[in-house]
């Protein structure tokens, strides 16, 4: 049986905790809203908590840290119950929960960066890891929910935002040498980023195609006016 | 911690019927979508070994079942080519299918769970690897398919009857300690609300808002 991941960075296991219900809750809401049922809320918020670490330690090539310590499967039941009974309170306090949403993912990327370094992985393997962690979770609720993931579709920035979190987070801990410090820094950036894009709507275009522009710098213009 | 337990295992013959009948339902639901052969092929796998694949991956306990007994395999071929070939026939025996699979759900709660105690889990961990083992084929299913995943829709009880077959296997075995009995009553439990629920009609709760309630009665 492999060692289990214990999972501990400079923050406080509590504040890992409170990044699943934050997800969990989220998860909970959405399958409300798509009018699932109880197992529907409780399949989605555990996936949408869960997902990134459980992510992060299929990754890693370790025994899930979400099967060995039960109070995470336990914070994933609690946000299902809070998503079952209260999901009108939920949708009033939207912009509270968009903002500890951002909080929690910055957490998620940050944790995941993390183990990756402490796994003595290359610091593009490990900006790829934090990202992973930070949107796997709410990407497997969309998949599950049989929408078009939104961290996939044109929009305010998400996955751009936990890319260049996890990249900070890679240069900071590089430079300073002190996980903590580097953890809240990141933490925060991603936090006011994210709301700042919310804020002025900052939008991510659909994927340009550079190819006929390429075509004309060789003075060759395949099409002009079109 | 408990000692390691003997993990739960059905009959061959049992298991090979259980595993067919999977793949024959995954090889329909690809036929309704007009699939071709290899849609089929990976449609049936998936339905009938899907959650044994997903339970694996999170004991990280070696390579999947179906690859280290091949047999499972060939039961699984079997049941697409079943499904393939005779799809009219079985697609009117559903009423059978429906039975049998009803039939073997508390069988794969008990596999997941008996296999995530005997790998060290905890009780609430072992619930969800139990109910993941039972439901995670027809997930993948109907994700390969397109199709609304109906584990998470209101409908009859499945996910919920492999939930309370594993809450009643997990809980009477941490209080009585008895093995069987306890894997005895998650069978009963887990195909009793599966039929009733079917019997009668019976849907799964939808969220309720107790914030609207509250207001109401304040008012």
């Amino acid at each position: 049986m492999p060692q289990a991941y214990t999972g501990v960075t400079a923050l406080p296991e509590w504040t890992l905790y409170l990044a699943v219900i934050v997800g969990g809750v989220a998860g909970a809401s959405y399958a409300a809203r798509r009018g699932f049922d109880v197992i529907g809320v409780l399949t989605l918020s555990i996936t949408a908590g869960l997902g990134g670490l459980l992510m992060r330690d299929i990754l890693l090539g370790r025994g899930p840290i979400i099967l060995r310590d039960s109070a995470y499967i336990w914070c994933g039941i609690a946000a299902a119950v809070i998503g079952f009974f209260f999901a009108g309170y939920i949708a009033r306090f939207d912009r509270a929960l968009l903002g500890l949403e951002a909080l929690a993912m910055g957490l998620l990327a940050t944790v995941g960066a993390d183990s990756a370094i402490r796994a003595s992985l290359p610091w593009l393997s490990t900006i790829t890891v934090g990202t992973i962690v930070a949107t796997a979770g709410p990407l497997f609720r969309d998949i599950l929910g049989g929408d078009a993931p939104q961290i996939l579709r044109p929009g305010v920035f998400l996955g751009v935002i936990a890319v260049g979190g996890s990249a900070l987070f890679v240069v900071l801990d590089a430079i300073t040498h002190k996980p903590l410090l580097s953890q809240v820094v990141v933490i925060l950036t991603m936090f006011t980023t994210r709301m700042a894009a919310i804020w002025s709507g900052w939008e991510t275009r659909p994927a340009d195609d550079l190819s006929d522009r390429m075509w004309s710098f060789w003075g060759r213009r395949t099409r002009v006016d079109d | 911690m408990t000692e390691p337990i003997q993990v739960f295992s059905l009959p061959t013959s049992m298991e090979a019927l259980a595993i067919m009948v999977g793949g024959i339902s995954g090889a329909l639901h690809a036929r309704r979508r007009h699939m071709d052969v290899m849609g089929i092929l990976v449609v049936a796998f998936c339905t009938a070994l899907g959650g044994g694949v997903i339970r694996d991956i999170l004991l990280v306990s070696g390579p999947p079942v179906f690859l280290t007994s091949p047999a499972f395999l060939v039961y699984a071929l079997v049941g697409a080519g079943v499904g393939w070939v005779f799809a009219r026939l079985t697609s009117r025996a559903t009423m059978l299918l429906e039975v049998i699979d009803g039939l073997f759900i508390g069988a794969w709660v008990l596999v997941g769970a008996t296999k995530a105690l005997s790998n060290g889990l905890g009780f609430t961990a072992a619930v969800l690897v139990a109910v993941i083992t039972a439901t995670g084929g027809g997930v993948l299913r109907d994700l390969f398919c397109g199709e609304k995943v109906g584990l998470l829709l209101p409908g009859q009880w499945l996910a919920a009857a492999a939930l309370a077959g594993a809450l009643t296997f997990v809980s009477l075995f941490w209080t009585t300690g008895d093995l069987l009995r306890s894997q005895l009553a998650c069978l009963v439990v887990a195909s009793a609300l599966r039929f009733i629920s079917a019997a009668f009609d019976i849907r799964t709760p939808r969220p309720m808002d107790l914030g609207k309630v509250l207001s109401r009665t304040r008012t």
